[in-house]
């Protein structure tokens, strides 16, 4: 039984006497969030939809777990330090399932109950808690805009909901900025930082694709920001019209995930490399002169920029564009290929050029892969690891789990006639073959328990999956990158261990 | 058409009410937060809000009727 209260949190009560193995959840009010000290919290709910929501998802606990009682209570109006804000309480024959169903539902909760909380700080000052993180569920698998990429197995709707959820900072709004810019929002990233101190010149139009003759003299942050937030309105675009420098750089950078260089100043590039190390945040550098230039990926724990050069060249010794010249088409292209590596980490798609720097002459389109390697004793070689980013659209599932599964399932094949027969084991009991175009669910799914749709990338069997779940067949999962991802080499997962042959 | 359109948490701070009745023509429940945004600039882009009419959450496509009840989903932070 969910409840939402006003008052302190009494918790419930299992009125039968059966039940035995009982395990409870409670959420306190901590007096530290993201390094800010508060005083106390104040919740609001939308209580109608809460409470029906809150009930909805119990009883969706109940059956996914198999659990004899379920009950939980979120309190609302102000608390202070150390009081209870949700308290939930899971019974079932096992305990295993107790423990999961309570890990379920907070984690459920959180995402799905139209519950907000504002924190009130020591400074006297006060916020909402904007989770930057969009809610399980929301409809990116349904939205036509991405569909596309997510009909990729490399990207998937897991692999979008990463790209929702990531923040990535650009410094600087320049060629290669202009470039990156629109083709990260486009691939769904959620949310974009750009830094630029500078005002729009002329000679900058031929090659900075996102202004027009009648920005001249304005904020290129602003700018780049209103450009990228009409074009793609799923991307929230915060606009900073400061240079990053050491007082700033850490402030900045640790509110984001992926630090995208688009300076052309040695002290910047550097600067960003020392605190990308110290504060574990993912690098993608490019640098080009007139019509070459290289770009890599410098990862947490290096190689990175220090491991080349000790100490930053001083400004002067190599051409700026203005002094060498550049056509528009140089920075356009090491752009796309910073925005592509970011795509990379954020949705673990290929192999980013963490351990290589790509150099490309456009003149004879010479390109090559130059191997970096780390310097032992530098300053990159004591940074905190790093892990991309998680996503937890826990109905997409991968083979590996599946074959972990304990309870007993059958598959449900969704190709058509005309699609390969070939099935593979995860030790389910049954494997049927129901082509999507003749799929009724109600008459498939009853009495089938636990249920995995496969088709053959994993694209299909999401979209099903998604679908079937908010009609409230909660049993129902889906095979990430379908037949086909198991036939292939599973994606890297990098770390300093992995990368450190 | 009329609708009812309700504010929650930082967009009711923003928007200054928790709840105006709006005159609109034909419209989706997402071109209506755009175009209220266009008016008010709220904090939220539209990916970060989710939308219930009458009670139940819709797609953004969703078509809006005259009495419906549109409420504006800001990210939520329960538990």
């Amino acid at each position: 039984m969910f409840q939402i209260t006003h008052e302190p949190i009494i918790p419930a009560e299992p009125d039968d006497p059966t039940v035995g193995g009982i395990v409870t959840f409670e959420g306190r009010v901590r007096n530290l969030n993201e390094g800010r000290a508060v005083l106390a919290l104040e919740y609001e709910a939308f209580q109608e939809m809460a409470a029906t929501e809150g009930t909805s998802l119990l009883k969706e606990a109940k059956l996914k777990f198999g659990l004899d009682w379920v009950a939980a209570t979120h309190r609302i109006g102000r608390l202070e330090i150390g009081e209870t804000a949700v308290w939930i309480g899971c019974g079932s024959p096992h305990r295993k399932e107790a423990f999961l169903a309570c890990e379920f539902i907070i984690d459920e909760l959180k995402h799905r109950l139209p519950i907000w909380k504002r924190e009130h700080y020591q400074d006297g000052s006060s916020d909402w808690v904007n989770l930057h993180r969009s809610p399980i569920g929301a409809k990116i698998v349904q939205s036509d805009v991405f569909a596309r990429q997510i009909a990729m197995p490399e990207i998937g709707p897991g692999g979008q909901l990463a790209l929702q959820n990531a923040r990535v900072l650009v410094v600087g709004a320049g060629g290669l900025a202009n470039s990156a810019l629109p083709y990260l929002a486009g691939a769904g990233v959620g949310l974009i930082g750009i830094v630029e101190p500078e005002l729009l010149e002329p000679s900058n139009l031929h090659r900075q694709v996102l202004f027009g003759h009648n920005d001249v003299g304005r904020s290129k942050a602003q700018l780049a920001a209103a450009s990228i937030r009409r074009l793609h309105p799923f991307t929230q675009v915060e606009a900073m019209e400061v240079r990053l420098h050491l007082g700033n750089a850490e402030g900045i950078v640790s509110r984001y995930d992926v630090v995208v260089d688009g300076t052309d100043r040695f002290d910047a590039k550097f600067l960003m490399n020392d605190v990308c190390q110290r504060l574990g945040r993912p690098l993608v550098q490019a640098s080009i002169h007139r019509l070459d230039g290289f770009v890599q990926t410098i990862l947490p724990g290096g190689p990175c920029l220090r491991c080349q050069w000790e100490n930053p060249p001083l400004d002067g010794c190599v051409n700026t564009c203005e002094e060498a010249g550049v056509l528009g088409v140089v920075p356009g292209f090491f752009g796309i290929l910073q925005a592509t590596e970011t795509i990379k980490l954020i949705t673990g798609m290929g192999e980013p050029l963490s351990r290589h720097q790509l150099l490309a002459d456009l003149r004879d389109f010479f390109c090559q892969r130059i191997a970096r390697n780390p310097k032992p004793g530098c300053i990159c070689s004591e940074a905190p690891g790093w892990h991309p980013i998680q996503t937890t659209l826990y109905w997409e599932v991968t083979a590996e789990a599946v074959r972990a599964w304990t309870r007993p399932f059958t598959c449900i094949d969704l190709r058509e006639e005309d699609e390969s027969r070939q099935k593979i084991q995860l030790g389910q009991r049954e494997w049927r073959r129901v082509p999507l175009s003749t799929f009724q669910p109600e008459q498939e799914l009853e009495d089938l328990g636990d249920v995995l749709l496969v088709c053959a990338t994993g694209g299909r069997s999401a979209r099903m999956t998604s679908h079937l779940r908010e009609q409230g067949f909660h049993q129902v999962f889906s095979l990430k990158g379908g037949v086909r991802g198991c036939n292939t080499v599973p994606q890297k997962q990098w770390t300093k261990e992995t990368l450190g042959d | 058409m009329t609708l009812t359109v309700r504010y929650f948490a930082s967009l009711r701070d923003h928007r200054g009410v928790s709840q105006e009745t709006l005159e609109t023509p034909p419209t989706s429940v997402l071109q209506l937060y755009l175009s209220l945004n266009e008016k008010h600039q709220f904090p939220l882009s539209p990916a970060q809000v989710r939308y219930v009419v009458n009670g139940a959450y819709v797609d953004p496509s969703e078509t809006l009727q005259s009495g419906d009840e549109v409420v504006f989903i800001p990210p939520v932070a329960g538990g």
